[in-house]
């Protein structure tokens, strides 16, 4: 068993200090004198043709700087489908699809000059259901389209219809989720500066700062040369800054560059909960074929997934959903179908998990109520069905690594699974549940890459600058990738200056998003810190006259194995090594691109990620039936995360995720009103957990040490959030004999749901 | 309409004039140019803008600047001394108690002060003190442990 | 916000005449925390604010046993849950402040301001409605004395004239030996408005019940005290199908919506199951 001196220990995060002290600066922090601020005017309607923009008294009115509308921005982005413009010039598809954008001196002058600018708009019929807007004659929410589905995915492994046949019992489920807000606290913000050069600097809270240079680029029609991007500390991410596609972004672009002042757009806490998109809507059927002794035979799965007006990341998280529960468990006969479906609403997008933890939902929900019909021990049904290293699921998908099976027994040990199973008390019950996700992904046709970059230099003085594709949008990949450095250099982590977040300065890469830092971004950081080790070692072997083989560094001594006394300091080297005749500076670069593979265009399979977290949770609860309150004894949550780097860091990320996956479960909910606006944008009636209603959360690391990741580390943080609500919905069940599963399971819900029960079963036995 | 005030931010008296319908947090942001205290909801319902304002945690939105003429205000930026960290920061970064650090500011005032009058605080005392600071990141955990720590920390100081 | 003139007069008459003044342009100001959301929300078009917090003595928090609690407009939550007396002898009120907001609000939210406020699901009517509380309030037109139940008029809406500034509350020592319960029903356990509400200040004798008070809120435009159901039980014997009848009767003197906080169903539901758990907690001795 290797001993680390770096990895594997509860290092306290780098960026920890200046977030304690207030000095950290988050892109809303960024201001420039001679600033302006912008605003847009958006559409009351949830489907219109625009008649007439007059911003003629806008524009007039004393401290406006800048007005623009559709016509000032016919640039056409999107996620996977390119299907929208900043601002609409002909129609708008959503109670609040911007139409002109300002920019004022000042708060005061920008709200009243977005009040002066009129717009006269013709209603069109407006199509607020999914499964109605699949049906031919609905309204079109993209004149340009054939009908609202923006995108479909089926993939269709082995025979499924067979494996109907073949099952002891077939069982057919309905299941709907409900939208969630990410509630970033850093509500999304930006500033667009143009200099003299006509070069963009754009300050920008983005999970990904060199895509989103790409994609303005590409949607602007400006070479990437003259884009900076500029991310700082980011006030949480949780996929809504996973790319720049948000109007507010071009908008703040363009107003400065009509104005020639520095602009920026901060979105109020109101508008971020709506507008700065959500998890999706899903309406999923799982139609399930099981053996008498517990084996899955097949599993065909339908979902809807409620769009919104644009795509976004609609189309990915679809097709996400229905990629990975062919890969939890061992039957090979798996089809899905999934619709990505246009409406005349605010558009959804990626949230952590990405459309996982939705189907995750459905498909663990209905395998619990199969255990319940069947009168199986649903831990025992998911440890038969599990996936173990070595297998190849239907979707094409390589365990390499997989701790499935010890994540659950983990959980069920925890909880006490067996033994509160054997000694029933009145009102409790008991729920497990397991999940899957990927570390990096590729599932965009068309996008043979999942890569990540790092530049690393030892200065004279032995401190290391370390220049990384990843953001830390507070996960703490910067200390984890700065602990991989530290680790392979023998340098010490105070010497690191780890940076990320600026174009300019930090190489390329898919930045934060599906859970890829540690191990992708970790990759490319410990290959650099390879080659430059190496490069020390070689330097040093010059200057010590023995072989580099022979060297080792610890705590920035490079010593000779077999007689230590005889050493130099890292920074002797890098002296010694620059200061010659033919010198050189201990300097390394990497970028490295994630081994997995696109699905094969005829069978839709393909090893779609380099590897795969896996995680389980087991939840108590105790019901209290004269008022449907559910109160959580005890969560336990457990992770195969390969190797946990810091294992502190990776426990804070589970215990995260599961107060994001309670509140999907419990408490969250984004209301619509019956023209799409939201009910409850504000944080009184959007209901997070707060720190009195958080139940104990034991969380436990499993390390099935996978081959391929740094140290065998794989990804964590998209993993934490999935399972908790179908645990929970099961435990529930198992306490008070009520299937409540319309998210989120409100203490009304399981009230109505018991009398209900009441009234049906006096019936029957009146 | 504006006011001259007189407020003591951080141990440094100041005179500033402010327009009446100003809000503390837009004079400590804006015109002090004190951006560790937050803005997240601007109506006092998440806690990233507490200050202790004569000691106790209140949401700095929802003070307009002209009540703080004549109270003592103290921002994030005053907490550590001249370099030094407070004990509560210290277990904050030890414990594992900050991921984006957007609400950490406003919690270690909010706990500065809670400690102050309960200096041996059980884990319900510690979840309720907090409740009225946000966070999306953490679920809490690694927060009231860190509190826990640092409740210890000041009573092994004082003894 | 829009740009206001503060004002600041330094007796509560100067106050008065300020709001006279400016009519409904303008409005009193204690500790701001609904005052100033309203604001920035743009909910209220005010040019004027009256600030009400230099006025000396409105601060004033007292007790004696023949007066019982006197409260000033600009005593704060916070100030309440360190008075001494409030945790002895008021614990509805004690509870009705440590269930309220944050922290943070509590610092500066005042129980007046809470009153005048006039929110159905506002804690603070619920305590001052079981213990029959007195408020004296003072207008240019003169002063007034009005019971706690005479200030609500309904959503947000409070008896209160224009010009007119609830300056005390004056709450009576309630009976010895009384046994009081508060549930403020909410889906989250702080920073949460109260799906329903409900307090209880019961008396039992000999398993019979003496003087029985209940109070509701967030079921109906206004918290009330649920009167008839109270006559269930005053005098009768305690048993659990007196209370049952008690909370169901209790029920049909509510009149609530459905929102987001919960539907008009369920929250009869809860008043009638969280009514039935308050008083047989309370009268479990005699039972």
């Amino acid at each position: 068993m290797e001993t680390y001196s770096m990895v594997g220990k509860d290092i306290p995060r780098v960026d920890a200090k200046i977030k304690a002290t207030g000095e950290a600066v988050y892109t809303v922090d960024v201001t420039f004198p001679n600033m302006l601020w912008a605003g847009m005017v958006r559409s009351p309607l949830p489907h219109a043709r625009i008649l007439n923009i007059d911003t003629r008294k806008a524009e007039r009115l004393p401290g406006v700087k800048a007005v623009i509308t559709g016509k000032d921005t016919p640039f056409i982005f999107g996620v996977s489908h390119m299907d929208q413009t900043p601002l609409q010039a002909e129609k708008t598809r959503y109670v609040g699809d911007p139409v002109a954008g300002v920019a004022a001196v000042d708060q005061d002058t920008l709200q009243e000059a977005l009040s002066l600018v009129q717009v006269d708009y013709e209603e069109l019929p407006a199509v607020f259901d999914p499964v109605k807007a699949m049906e031919p004659g609905a309204p079109l929410v993209h004149n340009d389209k054939e009908g609202n589905i923006a995108a479909e995915y089926h993939y269709d492994f082995g025979d499924v219809e067979q494996a109907f046949r073949e099952a002891d019992h077939v069982f057919e489920d309905h299941f709907e989720t409900q939208r969630v807000a990410h509630v970033c606290p850093e509500p999304h913000n930006c500033v667009a500066v143009w200099d003299a050069s006509d070069k963009l600097t754009f300050y920008y809270c983005s999970q990904m700062p060199s895509v989103t240079r790409v994609q303005l680029s590409k949607a602007l029609g400006i070479p990437e040369s003259r884009i900076r991007v500029i991310t700082n500390n980011v006030g949480g991410g949780f996929g809504s800054r996973a790319t720049s596609k948000f109007p507010m972004d071009f908008v703040a672009i363009i107003l400065a560059r009509k104005s020639g002042r520095p602009v920026k757009f901060e979105y109020t806490r109101a508008e971020e909960f709506i507008w700065s998109s959500f998890r999706h809507k899903f309406i999923m059927t799982v139609k399930t074929g099981i053996k008498k002794d517990g084996t899955i035979t097949g599993r065909h799965i339908t979902n809807i997934c409620d769009n919104g007006a644009y795509s976004d990341y609609g189309p990915v998280v679809t097709n996400v959903g229905g990629a990975m529960q062919g890969t939890l468990y061992r039957f090979m006969n798996y089809r899905y179908d999934g619709y990505t479906v246009y409406t005349n609403l605010p558009y959804g997008g990626a949230m952590r998990g990405i459309g996982n933890p939705q189907v995750h939902y459905a498909g663990e929900t209905q395998l619990n109520m199969i255990a319940h019909r069947l009168g199986m021990d649903p831990l025992e049904i998911r440890l038969k069905n599990a996936v173990q290293t070595g297998d190849e699921t239907a979707t094409g998908a390589v365990m390499k690594s997989c701790g499935l099976k010890e994540c659950l027994q983990a959980v069920a040990d925890k909880i006490g699974w067996k033994e509160k199973r054997a000694a029933r008390k009145p009102n409790r019950g008991l729920g497990i549940a397991c999940g899957v996700h990927f570390t990096g992904v590729r599932l965009s046709p068309g996008i043979d890459a999942d890569f990540a970059g790092a530049t690393l230099t030892v200065n004279d003085d032995g401190s290391v600058n370390l220049a990384t594709s990843c953001v830390d949008i507070g996960s703490g990949s910067t200390t984890v990738l700065t602990q991989i450095a530290a680790e392979v250099l023998g340098i010490e982590m105070e010497k690191f200056n780890t940076i990320f977040g600026d174009t300019e300065t930090c190489p390329m890469g898919w930045g934060s998003r599906a859970s890829r830092n540690t191990a992708i971004g970790g990759m490319a950081v410990k290959k650099a810190a390879e080659d430059a080790r190496q490069q020390i070692l070689t330097a040093a072997s010059q200057k010590l006259e023995v072989h580099p083989d022979d060297l080792n560094i610890k705590d920035s001594l490079v010593f000779v194995k077999a007689a230590p006394s005889k050493n130099l300091s890292v920074s002797d080297v890098v002296r010694f090594n620059r200061y010659r005749k033919d010198g050189q500076a201990v300097m390394a670069k990497s970028h490295w691109d994630a081994p997995s593979e696109l699905a094969d265009k005829v069978t839709g399979r393909g090893n779609f990620s380099m590897a795969f977290s896996f995680g389980a949770k087991a939840i108590e609860v105790e019901v209290d039936q004269g008022t449907g309150e559910t109160r959580i004894l005890e969560i336990a949550a457990s992770q195969d995360l390969g190797k946990a780097i810091n294992p502190l860091g990776a426990i804070a990320q589970i215990e995260g995720g599961v107060h994001m996956g309670l509140g999907f479960a419990m408490s969250e909910e984004i209301l619509l009103d019956d023209r799409g606006r939201m009910k409850n944008n504000y944080l009184l009636d959007y209901r997070v957990l707060g720190p009195l209603d958080m139940p104990p959360v034991s969380s436990i690391l499993i390390e099935s040490n996978d081959p391929i990741g740094p140290y065998g580390a794989k990804g964590v943080g998209e993993m934490a959030t999935i399972g908790t609500p179908d645990a929970l919905v099961s435990a529930v069940n198992d306490a008070v004999g009520v299937w409540v599963t319309d998210l989120p399971i409100t203490p009304e819900k399981v009230f109505m749901a018991l009398k209900a029960k009441k009234k049906t079963s006096s019936k029957s036995s009146g | 309409m504006k006011k001259n005030i007189r407020i003591k931010v951080n141990d440094e008296w100041l005179d500033i004039e402010v327009e009446h319908r100003r809000t503390l947090l837009q004079v400590i942001r804006e015109d002090l140019n004190l951006l560790g205290t937050k803005k997240m909801c601007d109506m006092g319902e998440c806690g990233s803008c507490t200050v202790l304002m004569d000691g106790r945690a209140v949401n700095s939105c929802l003070i307009l600047a002209v009540d703080a003429d004549g109270k003592s205000i103290e921002t994030i930026e005053g907490v550590a001394r001249e370099g030094v960290l407070h004990p509560i920061q210290e277990e904050f970064v030890a414990k594992g108690a900050i991921q984006c650090g957007f609400c950490t500011p406003g919690m270690i005032l909010t706990t500065k002060a809670f400690l102050s009058s309960h200096p041996a605080p059980s884990d319900q005392e510690i979840r309720k003190a907090i409740s009225g600071n946000f966070c999306r990141c953490t679920g809490y955990e690694r927060i009231v442990d860190a509190i826990g720590s640092a409740a210890t920390r000041l009573q092994d100081k004082k003894e | 916000m829009k740009p206001f003139e503060l004002h600041e007069p330094k007796t509560v008459k100067e106050a008065c005449g300020l709001l006279q003044k400016f009519g409904a342009k303008g409005r009193a100001l204690a500790g701001g925390t609904d005052l100033l959301v309203l604001l920035k929300q743009r909910r209220l078009d005010l040019s004027h604010v009256v600030n009400l917090k230099r006025i000396r003595g409105l601060d004033r928090l007292t007790f004696n046993r023949k007066k019982g609690l006197t409260v000033g407009s600009l005593v704060t939550w916070t100030e309440l849950l360190e008075f001494e007396p409030v945790r002895e002898f008021y614990p509805l009120l004690y509870n009705a402040a440590e269930t309220l907001g944050s922290e943070q609000i509590r610092n500066v939210a005042t129980l007046a301001g809470n009153i005048c406020h006039a929110s159905p699901a506002a804690n603070g009517p619920i305590p001052l409605l079981l213990y029959g509380a007195q408020c004296e309030t003072k207008s240019a037109k003169g002063d007034r004395a009005l019971p706690i139940e005479k200030i609500f008029r309904g959503v947000q809406k409070s008896a209160l004239r224009r010009d007119e500034i609830l300056t005390m509350i004056q709450i009576p020592l309630p009976p010895p030996r009384m046994k009081d319960r508060f549930i403020k029903y909410s889906m989250r356990k702080a920073m949460d408005l109260g799906a329903v509400n409900i307090g209880v200040l019961v008396a039992t004798k000999d398993g019979r019940f003496g003087d029985t008070r209940i109070a509701l809120g967030a079921v109906a435009p206004k918290p009330f005290r649920a009167k008839r159901a109270e006559r269930v039980l005053t005098g009768k014997s305690v048993s659990e199908e007196r209370i049952w009848q008690a909370a169901e009767t209790a029920a049909r003197e509510c009149s609530p919506i459905t929102d987001v906080r919960a539907s008009k169903e369920y929250r009869l539901e809860m008043v009638k199951q969280l009514t039935f758990r308050a008083i047989k907690d309370c009268a479990v001795v005699a039972l």
